[in-house]
């Protein structure tokens, strides 16, 4: 980012000269990185947001149209959830598959229940940001696509932390965040749209192409990337991308479920606690919500931060819908995320920790 | 030497043809699209009239759809 900013911090795609220039290959060179992680063809079918919520609701607000019937899941995140409701407000039929209480798992079978004649739509998170439970995109894709329903997947928890293939798990509109698993600065992200897939734009002007006419181009990215776009934050991004590329997904993946299972383990060994979500490190993320029994979420995040410098997140994690899922709406739980640069020793810290603030 | 030049939808468009070109062993110059061409704000790709029928099987090898190619009157 520092490299870019000295060097190329011109206007991507607005003119001839070579920073400008510069600054739009730097784009390029990060779609391009983001289709080869995400198994899509053509890295100009993915345009640049701020966030994942900005995709989701460019997504949701481009696609669906009134009459039009959408399922969800009862795991989604309120990026989803809201514009969903907005949506119902605006006369689109909604219907909302309950997740299993125990393990937050969505049962395919019941989204294909739900699905309607008039069901355009299917939105399901591609892993659960309370319980981490990752859920059944590939069956559902597979259903989606041979009904010609569309399927959009959030994947602000897994992009970067799971391998995805928009072709085999049959994804036509893809929303992920930079700033999470990619490694990426914050106020970045995106949207892929399959080939042929009309989503209306939200935003139109500030394209720098078709400088001459007052409609906003059709073809991608242009038609939902308006203004003058995030240019440094995608150079941090290609940084993150570059840094996967060279670890490698799969050994990413690996370490973060051995510091989950280190956790899961000693959480078993606690006692007077309550983990929710899957019991093991199968088909979860590194992400792990607990509530220590007869104690306030916000008391023991604020212990955990205050003596400990252990830092999580307490609450509903903007979404209640999950909480409600799993039963711990409104008081909600202690959330702890871990990251690939967390070590055994913090693990091991937070765990006795956790066992100091039950004890006392 | 002549030199033609290509012109596309978009800067993004022009910048993966850039890359594409590039990586077959063509040479390939970004430059402001000619006033005469586009009133686009955008870039074209400038390259030698030797290179065209490889330059434009590079684009449709890569589905990379362009607007047009022109003689370059530099």
């Amino acid at each position: 980012m520092a490299v870019f900013q000295d060097t190329a911090a011109a206007n991507p795609g607005r003119s001839g000269h070579h920073m400008s220039v510069e600054a739009g290959r730097v784009l390029y060179d990060t779609r391009a990185r983001l289709a080869s992680l995400f198994g899509i063809e053509d890295p100009l079918r993915i345009a640049f947001t701020l966030n994942a919520t900005m995709a989701l609701n460019i997504a949701l607000r481009g696609f669906i149209k009134s009459g039009d019937h959408v399922v969800t899941t009862s795991m989604e995140h309120n990026s989803v959830a809201r514009p969903l409701r907005w949506a119902e407000s605006m006369g689109v039929g909604l219907s909302i598959v309950q997740a299993d209480s125990q393990t937050g798992q969505v049962d395919p079978a019941d989204i294909i229940k739900a699905v309607t004649p008039s069901t355009t739509l299917i939105v399901m998170t591609h892993a659960s940001n309370v319980t981490g439970t990752i859920m059944p995109v590939v069956e559902v894709g597979e259903f989606a696509r041979s009904k010609g329903i569309a399927l959009l997947v959030d994947t602000a928890q897994t992009a970067g932390a799971v391998p995805i293939d928009v072709e085999a798990m049959g994804i036509d509109m893809l929303a992920f965040t930079g700033h999470k698993s990619l490694f990426g600065p914050m106020g970045t992200g995106g949207l892929y749209v399959r080939p042929d897939l009309e989503v209306e734009s939200l935003l139109r002007g500030g394209t720098g192409s078709r400088s001459e006419e007052d409609v906003q181009p059709e073809f991608m990215p242009d038609r939902l990337e308006s203004g003058t776009p995030n240019t440094i934050g995608a150079a941090g991004l290609g940084a993150g991308l570059r840094f996967i590329e060279e670890t490698g997904l799969d050994r990413i993946k690996e370490r973060k479920q051995e510091l989950v299972e280190r956790f899961l383990e000693g959480l078993a060994g606690l006692g007077g606690v309550t983990v929710y979500g899957l019991p093991n490190t199968a088909g979860r993320l590194s992400v792990v919500a607990l509530n220590l029994d007869g104690l306030d979420c916000s008391e023991t995040a604020n212990r955990l931060d205050r003596d400990y410098d252990i830092m999580v997140r307490a609450g509903l994690h903007c979404s209640p819908w999950a909480h409600k899922s799993i039963g711990t709406y409104p008081e909600g739980a202690v959330r702890f995320s871990f990251g690939y640069f967390n070590t055994d020793d913090e693990i091991d810290a937070a765990l006795s920790a956790l066992k100091e603030i039950k004890g006392g | 030497m002549a030199d033609r030049i290509v012109t596309f939808e978009s800067v993004h468009g022009a910048l993966k043809a850039e890359k594409a070109i590039r990586e077959a062993g063509l040479k390939a110059d970004a430059i402001s699209v000619p006033r005469r061409l586009s009133s686009d704000c955008g870039i074209a790709l400038r390259f030698d009239v030797g290179d065209e029928g490889a330059v434009t099987k590079e684009l449709s090898q890569h589905n990379i759809s362009f607007r047009g190619i022109y003689d370059y009157e530099g």
